[in-house]
């Protein structure tokens, strides 16, 4: 493991001046991947922007962390049905 | 270049006061923020107008030059010529400048970006920074959408971008599909105080101009048959994406008779050297002109049937 790709997840903390329970919820709500290795948690250097994503939600919108699970699936809905959007609509190509 | 009314924006009216315009901003800043709708370029677009609109209304300084030189705004630069003159014989307005809102939304957004109508009222001034809470460690993602052909998507092709005067070199690979995005790593905005660069997201817009319809992988085509090869079979020629063809007809061919080419279809995404099908679709011409001699043949012909 390239100790450069990985954040200790306390250092988030530090970093984005966030309670560490926030980043514990998440954890535990499997929002954002982590590794565990000797008892501490690391996030991957690609999953930052994901986590910043989430805390926007909770900084800008004042969303708890059960809404930001709501928001996450509902998101993921969204990008399906997007995606099935775009193969139906090139797929109705066909018939034009 | 187009007047833009900030209270229609934030739909208010002029009378609004500063709570009224917190109060909206946060309240459509909410409805579009970006992290809410994502790939939706109007959501973006009206998160970008709610960002203007605010950082304007919201300003005391910048209100009243808007309310007074707003729809007349090619004459701004005369009003600053006149504020610089009366800064210097000491400014009536006093010199408060800043923000009543005290709150603003990111959404790994772009904020910078503002209108020209904006760039010529208030001389491309920079959001604020330092306002309400906006962590942020990793660089901005950056959004970029490019138009090709189906054919220059039928091989694996190297192009470069200029992005924000950055020049990429970028491996598009064959088979992309219309409306596809793909990320580029490490190509967005520069991290914030070391942090990781932002990821660069390309959206392909792939204009087929040619005889092929395509569904994924797979090409479909319409082929037109004469009635003689149809009733007596032959071989003819067919154009397929990278060349011809030559194809055994079966005599009494129908009209609508599908044929599968199997691997002459289009590149699989990201699957080197493996390809879809292609699907030709005949459909026979049937002769509009017949001449006397051809007409005495066609009635033989149905003589003979009856």
């Amino acid at each position: 493991m390239r100790t450069t790709e990985y954040i200790l997840t306390q250092d988030l903390c530090n970093r984005y001046r966030v309670e560490t329970s926030f980043i514990s919820l998440l954890i535990e709500k499997e929002l954002i991947e982590v590794h565990y290795v000797e008892e501490q948690y690391y996030l991957h250097v690609d999953h930052l922007g994901d986590f910043e994503r989430l805390l926007r939600l909770k900084t800008e919108l004042g969303v708890n962390v059960d809404g930001i699970e709501v928001i996450q699936h509902l998101l993921s809905k969204i990008e399906k049905l997007q995606q099935a959007n775009r193969q139906l609509k090139n797929r109705l190509q066909l018939f034009e | 270049m187009e007047f833009i009314d900030y209270y229609k924006v934030l739909e208010l009216d002029k009378k609004a006061t500063a709570a009224d315009i917190k109060k909206a901003y946060r309240k459509l800043a909410r409805k579009y923020h970006p992290d809410l709708n994502p790939n939706d370029a109007e959501a973006k677009k009206k998160f970008q107008q709610v960002n203007e609109a605010n950082e304007v209304l919201s300003d005391q300084e910048k209100r009243k030059k808007y309310d007074q030189y707003g729809k007349d705004w090619q004459h701004a630069e005369q009003f600053e010529e006149a504020k610089k003159r009366q800064q210097a014989q000491g400014s009536p307005f006093g010199s408060y400048s800043g923000s009543d809102s005290g709150y603003s939304y990111s959404g790994n957004f772009d904020d910078d970006t503002f209108s020209d109508f904006f760039e010529t009222m208030f001389g491309g001034a920079k959001r604020q920074q330092g306002r309400g809470h906006r962590p942020q460690f990793k660089g901005q993602d950056y959004n970029a959408s490019l138009r090709l052909n189906l054919a220059d998507v039928y091989t694996t092709q190297k192009q470069t971008l200029t992005i924000n005067d950055k020049k990429i070199r970028l491996t598009i690979p064959a088979g992309v599909e219309n409306g596809q995005t793909i990320k580029i790593k490490n190509h967005g905005a520069p991290g914030i105080q070391g942090g990781p660069n932002g990821d660069l997201y390309i959206t392909f817009e792939i204009l087929n101009t040619s005889d092929f319809k395509r569904d994924g992988a797979n090409l479909y085509k319409n082929v037109e048959l004469n009635l003689f090869d149809a009733v007596l079979g032959g071989e003819i020629m067919v154009e397929t994406f990278d060349g011809k063809v030559k194809l055994q007809l079966k005599p009494g061919t129908q009209n609508l008779t599908k044929v599968k080419l199997k691997g002459k279809g289009f590149p699989k995404y990201k699957k080197e050297g493996q390809f879809g099908d292609l699907y030709i679709t005949y459909t026979i011409k049937i002769p509009e002109k017949l001449s006397p001699k051809e007409k005495e043949l066609f009635t033989t012909l149905k003589n003979l049937n009856s």
